[in-house]
Protein backbone atom coordinates (compact mmCIF):
# COMPACT_ATOMS: atom_id res chain seq x y z
CA UNK A 1 0.00 0.00 0.00
CA UNK A 2 1.09 3.30 -0.49
CA UNK A 3 3.63 5.30 1.72
CA UNK A 4 5.15 8.71 1.02
CA UNK A 5 7.48 11.22 1.63
CA UNK A 6 7.92 15.01 0.25
CA UNK A 7 10.53 17.09 -1.01
CA UNK A 8 10.94 20.69 -0.25
CA UNK A 9 12.80 22.97 -1.96
CA UNK A 10 13.66 26.62 -3.19
CA UNK A 11 15.87 25.78 -6.06
CA UNK A 12 14.68 22.80 -8.66
CA UNK A 13 17.17 20.48 -10.86
CA UNK A 14 17.00 21.19 -14.45
CA UNK A 15 16.65 17.82 -15.43
CA UNK A 16 16.55 13.73 -14.47
CA UNK A 17 20.61 13.83 -16.10
CA UNK A 18 21.20 16.52 -13.06
CA UNK A 19 19.08 14.17 -10.78
CA UNK A 20 21.15 11.56 -11.48
CA UNK A 21 24.57 13.29 -11.02
CA UNK A 22 23.63 14.09 -7.63
CA UNK A 23 22.64 10.25 -7.15
CA UNK A 24 25.91 9.30 -8.66
CA UNK A 25 27.69 11.85 -6.13
CA UNK A 26 26.26 9.40 -3.39
CA UNK A 27 27.35 6.81 -4.65
CA UNK A 28 23.91 5.13 -4.84
CA UNK A 29 23.56 2.01 -7.20
CA UNK A 30 20.74 4.02 -8.51
CA UNK A 31 19.68 4.49 -11.97
CA UNK A 32 17.10 7.02 -13.19
CA UNK A 33 15.29 6.79 -16.63
CA UNK A 34 15.56 9.86 -18.47
CA UNK A 35 12.96 8.52 -20.85
CA UNK A 36 10.74 11.05 -19.13
CA UNK A 37 11.81 14.95 -19.14
CA UNK A 38 11.89 16.33 -15.63
CA UNK A 39 9.56 19.09 -15.77
CA UNK A 40 6.88 16.77 -17.20
CA UNK A 41 7.06 13.87 -14.87
CA UNK A 42 3.67 12.86 -13.54
CA UNK A 43 3.37 9.36 -12.26
CA UNK A 44 5.89 6.04 -12.10
CA UNK A 45 9.56 7.34 -12.42
CA UNK A 46 11.32 4.26 -13.53
CA UNK A 47 14.51 3.44 -12.46
CA UNK A 48 16.95 0.59 -11.58
CA UNK A 49 18.49 -0.23 -8.44
CA UNK A 50 21.49 -2.15 -8.82
CA UNK A 51 20.16 -3.02 -12.31
CA UNK A 52 16.79 -4.56 -11.19
CA UNK A 53 13.97 -2.56 -12.68
CA UNK A 54 11.92 -0.49 -9.84
CA UNK A 55 10.99 3.42 -8.99
CA UNK A 56 8.57 5.40 -7.88
CA UNK A 57 5.61 8.09 -8.51
CA UNK A 58 6.78 11.33 -8.46
CA UNK A 59 4.77 14.39 -8.86
CA UNK A 60 5.57 18.16 -9.08
CA UNK A 61 3.03 19.61 -6.62
CA UNK A 62 2.63 22.92 -5.40
CA UNK A 63 4.99 23.58 -1.96
CA UNK A 64 1.82 26.15 -0.10
CA UNK A 65 -0.76 23.64 -0.80
CA UNK A 66 1.31 20.64 0.66
CA UNK A 67 2.46 22.80 3.46
CA UNK A 68 -0.70 23.68 4.42
CA UNK A 69 -1.67 19.73 4.28
CA UNK A 70 0.19 19.63 7.61
CA UNK A 71 -0.64 22.19 9.30
CA UNK A 72 1.29 21.12 12.89
CA UNK A 73 4.40 21.48 11.00
CA UNK A 74 6.59 23.44 11.22
CA UNK A 75 8.62 23.00 7.68
CA UNK A 76 11.24 26.01 8.96
CA UNK A 77 9.60 28.57 5.95
CA UNK A 78 7.74 28.68 3.25
CA UNK A 79 9.66 26.40 1.00
CA UNK A 80 9.39 27.03 -3.26
CA UNK A 81 8.90 23.11 -4.91
CA UNK A 82 8.00 20.39 -3.79
CA UNK A 83 8.46 16.97 -5.23
CA UNK A 84 5.89 14.18 -4.34
CA UNK A 85 7.22 10.43 -4.49
CA UNK A 86 5.13 8.02 -3.42
CA UNK A 87 5.63 3.80 -3.84
CA UNK A 88 4.18 1.14 -2.75
CA UNK A 89 4.97 0.28 0.87
CA UNK A 90 5.01 -3.94 0.55
CA UNK A 91 7.98 -3.18 -2.22
CA UNK A 92 11.32 -2.22 -0.74
CA UNK A 93 13.04 -1.48 -3.77
CA UNK A 94 10.54 1.01 -4.32
CA UNK A 95 11.21 2.31 -0.92
CA UNK A 96 14.57 2.35 -1.16
CA UNK A 97 14.95 3.75 -4.15
CA UNK A 98 12.53 6.06 -3.57
CA UNK A 99 15.12 7.31 -0.06
CA UNK A 100 17.89 7.34 -2.47
CA UNK A 101 16.87 9.48 -5.00
CA UNK A 102 15.35 12.40 -2.09
CA UNK A 103 18.19 12.23 -0.53
CA UNK A 104 20.62 13.13 -3.41
CA UNK A 105 17.88 15.65 -4.48
CA UNK A 106 17.77 17.54 -0.82
CA UNK A 107 21.68 17.62 -1.23
CA UNK A 108 21.55 18.89 -4.61
CA UNK A 109 19.38 21.13 -3.77
CA UNK A 110 20.18 21.94 0.24
CA UNK A 111 16.43 21.13 0.52
CA UNK A 112 14.60 18.61 3.18
CA UNK A 113 12.97 16.03 3.07
CA UNK A 114 9.31 15.13 4.96
CA UNK A 115 8.38 11.88 6.08
CA UNK A 116 4.74 11.34 6.04
CA UNK A 117 5.27 8.27 8.28
CA UNK A 118 7.04 9.58 11.09
CA UNK A 119 6.42 13.35 10.50
CA UNK A 120 9.91 14.33 10.77
CA UNK A 121 11.96 16.72 8.61
CA UNK A 122 15.27 15.59 7.40
CA UNK A 123 18.35 16.96 5.43
CA UNK A 124 20.46 15.09 3.09
CA UNK A 125 22.61 13.86 6.01
CA UNK A 126 19.55 12.53 8.15
CA UNK A 127 17.89 11.11 4.54
CA UNK A 128 21.18 9.46 4.36
CA UNK A 129 20.85 7.72 8.06
CA UNK A 130 17.52 6.01 6.74
CA UNK A 131 18.78 5.07 3.42
CA UNK A 132 21.67 2.96 5.27
CA UNK A 133 19.07 1.59 7.64
CA UNK A 134 16.64 -0.14 4.67
CA UNK A 135 19.91 -1.06 2.83
CA UNK A 136 20.16 -3.56 6.06
CA UNK A 137 19.68 -7.41 5.22
CA UNK A 138 16.59 -7.88 6.83
CA UNK A 139 13.87 -8.60 4.33
CA UNK A 140 13.93 -11.84 6.02
CA UNK A 141 12.69 -10.70 9.05
CA UNK A 142 10.22 -8.66 7.32
CA UNK A 143 8.83 -12.05 4.86
CA UNK A 144 8.72 -13.90 8.25
CA UNK A 145 6.56 -11.62 10.25
CA UNK A 146 4.21 -11.63 6.96
CA UNK A 147 4.25 -15.09 6.68
CA UNK A 148 3.38 -15.99 10.58
CA UNK A 149 0.82 -13.04 10.21
CA UNK A 150 -1.29 -14.46 7.94
CA UNK A 151 -1.14 -17.65 9.59
CA UNK A 152 -2.91 -15.99 12.32
CA UNK A 153 -5.12 -13.90 10.48
CA UNK A 154 -6.58 -17.00 9.29
CA UNK A 155 -6.97 -18.44 12.42
CA UNK A 156 -9.15 -15.57 13.53
CA UNK A 157 -10.76 -14.00 10.48
CA UNK B 1 0.08 11.84 15.85
CA UNK B 2 -1.29 9.47 17.87
CA UNK B 3 -0.42 6.89 14.92
CA UNK B 4 3.28 7.90 14.98
CA UNK B 5 3.25 7.64 19.06
CA UNK B 6 2.33 4.12 18.48
CA UNK B 7 5.05 3.67 16.17
CA UNK B 8 7.65 4.78 18.09
CA UNK B 9 8.47 7.49 15.93
CA UNK B 10 7.49 10.42 18.20
CA UNK B 11 6.74 10.35 22.21
CA UNK B 12 3.65 10.70 24.19
CA UNK B 13 5.15 14.22 25.38
CA UNK B 14 6.44 15.26 22.32
CA UNK B 15 3.03 14.50 21.00
CA UNK B 16 0.94 16.52 23.89
CA UNK B 17 3.56 19.75 22.79
CA UNK B 18 2.70 19.51 19.65
CA UNK B 19 -1.30 19.88 20.97
CA UNK B 20 -0.13 22.55 23.32
CA UNK B 21 -1.05 20.55 26.17
CA UNK B 22 1.40 19.98 29.71
CA UNK B 23 3.72 17.20 29.52
CA UNK B 24 3.32 13.92 31.78
CA UNK B 25 5.84 13.83 34.36
CA UNK B 26 6.15 10.15 33.87
CA UNK B 27 9.41 9.10 32.61
CA UNK B 28 7.89 6.66 30.29
CA UNK B 29 6.06 9.70 28.41
CA UNK B 30 9.81 11.02 27.69
CA UNK B 31 10.76 7.79 25.88
CA UNK B 32 9.64 6.47 22.60
CA UNK B 33 7.33 3.40 22.60
CA UNK B 34 5.15 1.11 20.53
CA UNK B 35 1.68 -0.22 20.62
CA UNK B 36 1.87 -3.81 20.93
CA UNK B 37 -1.61 -5.86 21.89
CA UNK B 38 -0.31 -6.09 25.43
CA UNK B 39 0.71 -2.45 25.62
CA UNK B 40 3.16 0.36 24.54
CA UNK B 41 6.98 -1.02 24.84
CA UNK B 42 9.72 1.18 25.12
CA UNK B 43 10.87 1.06 21.63
CA UNK B 44 14.78 0.19 22.54
CA UNK B 45 13.62 -2.92 24.37
CA UNK B 46 14.97 -4.94 21.40
CA UNK B 47 18.12 -2.99 21.12
CA UNK B 48 19.65 -3.73 24.75
CA UNK B 49 18.58 -7.55 24.45
CA UNK B 50 16.34 -9.78 26.13
CA UNK B 51 16.48 -8.46 29.26
CA UNK B 52 16.15 -5.19 28.09
CA UNK B 53 11.75 -4.89 28.08
CA UNK B 54 11.45 -6.16 31.98
CA UNK B 55 14.33 -4.05 33.33
CA UNK B 56 13.20 -0.55 31.49
CA UNK B 57 11.54 1.90 33.61
CA UNK B 58 7.65 2.28 32.45
CA UNK B 59 7.84 -1.49 31.28
CA UNK B 60 4.63 -4.10 32.53
CA UNK B 61 5.08 -7.42 33.45
CA UNK B 62 2.62 -8.40 30.10
CA UNK B 63 5.85 -7.35 27.57
CA UNK B 64 8.36 -9.97 29.49
CA UNK B 65 7.51 -12.95 28.35
CA UNK B 66 7.60 -11.53 24.66
CA UNK B 67 10.72 -10.80 25.01
CA UNK B 68 12.15 -13.97 26.61
CA UNK B 69 10.69 -16.11 23.63
CA UNK B 70 12.41 -13.33 20.91
CA UNK B 71 9.33 -13.54 19.33
CA UNK B 72 7.68 -10.41 16.79
CA UNK B 73 4.45 -12.07 17.52
CA UNK B 74 2.16 -11.55 20.22
CA UNK B 75 -0.33 -14.23 21.17
CA UNK B 76 -3.95 -12.51 22.03
CA UNK B 77 -5.01 -12.66 24.93
CA UNK B 78 -8.46 -11.95 25.33
CA UNK B 79 -8.55 -11.81 29.45
CA UNK B 80 -6.21 -9.23 29.45
CA UNK B 81 -8.25 -5.89 30.80
CA UNK B 82 -8.92 -3.13 28.26
CA UNK B 83 -10.15 0.24 28.28
CA UNK B 84 -14.32 -0.60 28.15
CA UNK B 85 -16.32 -0.59 25.04
CA UNK B 86 -18.08 3.80 24.22
CA UNK B 87 -15.20 5.32 26.23
CA UNK B 88 -12.95 7.23 23.44
CA UNK B 89 -10.06 4.58 23.83
CA UNK B 90 -12.08 1.93 23.89
CA UNK B 91 -10.70 -1.69 23.62
CA UNK B 92 -7.11 -0.05 24.05
CA UNK B 93 -5.48 -1.99 25.98
CA UNK B 94 -4.53 -0.78 29.42
CA UNK B 95 -1.32 -1.36 31.53
CA UNK B 96 0.06 -1.04 34.55
CA UNK B 97 3.14 0.52 35.80
CA UNK B 98 4.46 3.74 34.50
CA UNK B 99 3.32 3.54 30.94
CA UNK B 100 -0.21 5.68 30.51
CA UNK B 101 -2.56 3.84 29.51
CA UNK B 102 -4.23 5.88 27.41
CA UNK B 103 -4.14 8.56 25.05
CA UNK B 104 -5.08 12.49 24.92
CA UNK B 105 -7.76 12.97 22.43
CA UNK B 106 -6.53 14.40 19.36
CA UNK B 107 -8.11 17.07 17.44
CA UNK B 108 -10.02 16.14 13.74
CA UNK B 109 -12.06 18.02 12.44
CA UNK B 110 -14.88 15.49 11.41
CA UNK B 111 -17.46 14.24 13.21
CA UNK B 112 -16.08 10.77 14.79
CA UNK B 113 -18.13 7.52 15.32
CA UNK B 114 -16.39 4.22 17.38
CA UNK B 115 -18.39 1.54 15.28
CA UNK B 116 -16.33 -1.32 15.46
CA UNK B 117 -14.15 -2.91 17.98
CA UNK B 118 -11.64 -6.23 16.84
CA UNK B 119 -9.60 -7.60 19.75
CA UNK B 120 -7.78 -4.52 20.65
CA UNK B 121 -7.33 -2.05 18.13
CA UNK B 122 -10.00 0.83 18.18
CA UNK B 123 -11.19 2.28 15.03
CA UNK B 124 -12.96 4.94 13.89
CA UNK B 125 -15.10 5.57 10.98
CA UNK B 126 -15.87 8.31 9.42
CA UNK B 127 -19.66 8.54 8.98
CA UNK B 128 -18.98 10.01 5.13
CA UNK B 129 -17.26 6.65 4.53
CA UNK B 130 -20.15 5.20 3.92
CA UNK B 131 -21.35 5.46 0.54
CA UNK B 132 -24.83 3.93 1.10
CA UNK B 133 -23.86 0.81 -1.88
CA UNK B 134 -24.02 -2.01 -0.32
CA UNK B 135 -21.49 -3.98 -1.87
CA UNK B 136 -18.65 -1.05 -1.56
CA UNK B 137 -19.35 -1.01 2.25
CA UNK B 138 -19.61 -4.81 2.74
CA UNK B 139 -16.01 -4.20 1.26
CA UNK B 140 -14.77 -1.19 3.38
CA UNK B 141 -15.95 -2.69 6.55
CA UNK B 142 -14.06 -5.80 5.56
CA UNK B 143 -11.11 -4.46 4.39
CA UNK B 144 -10.65 -2.84 7.88
CA UNK B 145 -11.39 -5.93 9.57
CA UNK B 146 -8.68 -7.46 8.03
CA UNK B 147 -6.52 -3.74 8.82
CA UNK B 148 -7.21 -4.59 12.51
CA UNK B 149 -6.54 -8.46 12.16
CA UNK B 150 -3.11 -7.38 10.62
CA UNK B 151 -2.34 -4.79 12.96
CA UNK B 152 -2.99 -6.96 16.17
CA UNK B 153 -1.18 -9.74 14.76
CA UNK B 154 2.01 -8.27 13.37
CA UNK B 155 4.65 -7.49 16.11
CA UNK B 156 7.24 -5.16 16.56
CA UNK B 157 10.68 -6.57 15.86
CA UNK B 158 12.64 -5.68 17.74
CA UNK B 159 15.12 -2.69 16.80
CA UNK B 160 13.46 -2.50 13.70
CA UNK B 161 13.06 1.25 12.17
CA UNK B 162 9.99 2.92 11.75
CA UNK B 163 10.42 2.45 8.23
CA UNK B 164 10.76 -0.88 7.83
CA UNK B 165 8.07 -1.74 10.13
CA UNK B 166 5.90 0.44 7.85
CA UNK B 167 6.79 -1.40 4.92
CA UNK B 168 6.28 -4.74 7.34
CA UNK B 169 2.80 -3.73 8.02
CA UNK B 170 1.71 -2.54 4.54
CA UNK B 171 3.43 -5.55 2.94
CA UNK B 172 1.34 -7.96 5.91
CA UNK B 173 -1.60 -6.33 4.61
CA UNK B 174 -1.46 -6.39 0.70
CA UNK B 175 -0.83 -10.00 1.42
CA UNK B 176 -3.74 -10.40 3.79
CA UNK B 177 -5.76 -8.61 1.29
CA UNK B 178 -5.04 -10.89 -1.58
CA UNK B 179 -5.14 -14.03 0.65
CA UNK B 180 -8.77 -13.36 2.41
CA UNK B 181 -10.27 -13.67 -1.45
CA UNK B 182 -12.85 -10.66 -0.81
CA UNK B 183 -15.63 -10.62 -3.53
CA UNK B 184 -14.72 -8.23 -6.51
CA UNK B 185 -11.25 -7.91 -5.64
CA UNK B 186 -9.20 -10.17 -7.67
CA UNK B 187 -5.52 -10.65 -6.93
CA UNK B 188 -4.47 -8.28 -9.71
CA UNK B 189 -6.33 -5.79 -7.84
CA UNK B 190 -4.24 -4.88 -5.33
CA UNK B 191 -1.53 -2.76 -6.14
CA UNK B 192 -2.55 -2.49 -9.71
CA UNK B 193 -0.44 -0.07 -12.25
CA UNK B 194 -2.78 2.09 -14.18
CA UNK B 195 -3.58 2.75 -17.01
CA UNK B 196 -3.50 -1.31 -16.69
CA UNK B 197 0.14 -2.31 -18.20
CA UNK B 198 3.14 -3.58 -17.53
CA UNK B 199 5.06 -2.96 -13.57
CA UNK B 200 7.04 0.38 -14.25
CA UNK B 201 5.19 1.99 -17.13
CA UNK B 202 6.15 5.47 -17.68
CA UNK B 203 3.92 7.97 -15.86
CA UNK B 204 1.43 4.95 -14.48
CA UNK B 205 0.11 5.18 -10.96
CA UNK B 206 -0.83 2.35 -8.72
CA UNK B 207 -3.89 1.80 -6.91
CA UNK B 208 -4.06 0.05 -3.67
CA UNK B 209 -7.17 -1.53 -4.17
CA UNK B 210 -9.67 -1.34 -6.36
CA UNK B 211 -13.28 -3.14 -6.43
CA UNK B 212 -14.76 -4.37 -9.42
CA UNK B 213 -18.71 -5.20 -9.72
CA UNK B 214 -20.20 -8.30 -11.32
CA UNK B 215 -19.13 -6.54 -14.83
CA UNK B 216 -15.55 -5.37 -14.01
CA UNK B 217 -16.09 -2.24 -13.52
CA UNK B 218 -14.20 -0.39 -10.84
CA UNK B 219 -16.90 0.96 -8.69
CA UNK B 220 -14.28 1.89 -5.61
CA UNK B 221 -10.74 2.89 -5.06
CA UNK B 222 -8.95 2.14 -2.19
CA UNK B 223 -6.26 4.27 -0.75
CA UNK B 224 -4.38 3.10 2.36
CA UNK B 225 -2.04 5.50 3.83
CA UNK B 226 0.08 5.61 6.83
CA UNK B 227 0.79 9.24 7.37
CA UNK B 228 -1.06 12.51 8.72
CA UNK B 229 -2.09 13.93 5.33
CA UNK B 230 -5.47 13.26 3.86
CA UNK B 231 -6.00 12.11 0.74
CA UNK B 232 -6.14 15.17 -1.67
CA UNK B 233 -9.43 15.67 -3.95
CA UNK B 234 -6.18 16.61 -6.47
CA UNK B 235 -4.93 12.58 -6.15
CA UNK B 236 -8.68 11.52 -5.48
CA UNK B 237 -9.21 12.80 -9.21
CA UNK B 238 -6.19 11.56 -10.73
CA UNK B 239 -6.93 8.09 -9.27
CA UNK B 240 -10.16 7.85 -10.96
CA UNK B 241 -8.84 9.41 -14.34
CA UNK B 242 -5.71 7.23 -15.00
CA UNK B 243 -7.57 4.08 -13.94
CA UNK B 244 -10.74 5.17 -16.22
CA UNK B 245 -13.33 4.62 -13.29
CA UNK B 246 -16.46 7.44 -13.82
CA UNK B 247 -15.65 10.84 -11.97
CA UNK B 248 -18.50 9.63 -9.11
CA UNK B 249 -16.65 6.70 -8.17
CA UNK B 250 -15.50 6.83 -4.78
CA UNK B 251 -12.07 7.05 -3.32
CA UNK B 252 -12.11 5.80 -0.10
CA UNK B 253 -9.02 6.53 2.07
CA UNK B 254 -8.15 4.08 4.84
CA UNK B 255 -5.64 4.80 7.78
CA UNK B 256 -3.13 2.48 9.25
CA UNK B 257 -3.38 5.22 12.09
CA UNK B 258 -6.77 3.90 12.76
CA UNK B 259 -9.04 6.20 10.85
CA UNK B 260 -10.95 5.85 7.91
CA UNK B 261 -12.45 8.64 5.48
CA UNK B 262 -14.16 9.26 2.11
CA UNK B 263 -12.80 11.82 -0.04
CA UNK B 264 -15.65 12.66 -2.65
Amino acid sequence: MSMELRLFSDRRLSAIGEWQNAIAAEAFPLQLSDETSFDSVNGFLQSHLRGKLTGFECNHWDASEVMAEYPGVDFGHDWKYVLALRWLGSKRDEMLAAWMAATAYARATEGVVFDELDGKIRNASQALEIVRDLESDDQHIVDAAVKEALRRLRSRL
Amino acid sequence: MEGRVKLGAVTLNEMRDALGLDPFATPAADRPMVLTATGYVPIEAGVGGEGAVANAPGANAKTAPLVEKRSVFKDYDPDEPRVPAGNPDGGQWTSGGEVPATLPAVANDDPITPARQYASTLVIKHPGAWTGDSRTDETTDKLVTVLQGVMETVEYPPGMSPQRYGQLIHQAFATAVVAEGLSGIGADDVETTFPEGPYGSPGSIRTDVVLRNDDGKIIAIYDVKTGEADLTPTRANQLRAKTGAPSKTSVIQIRFNEALSKIS
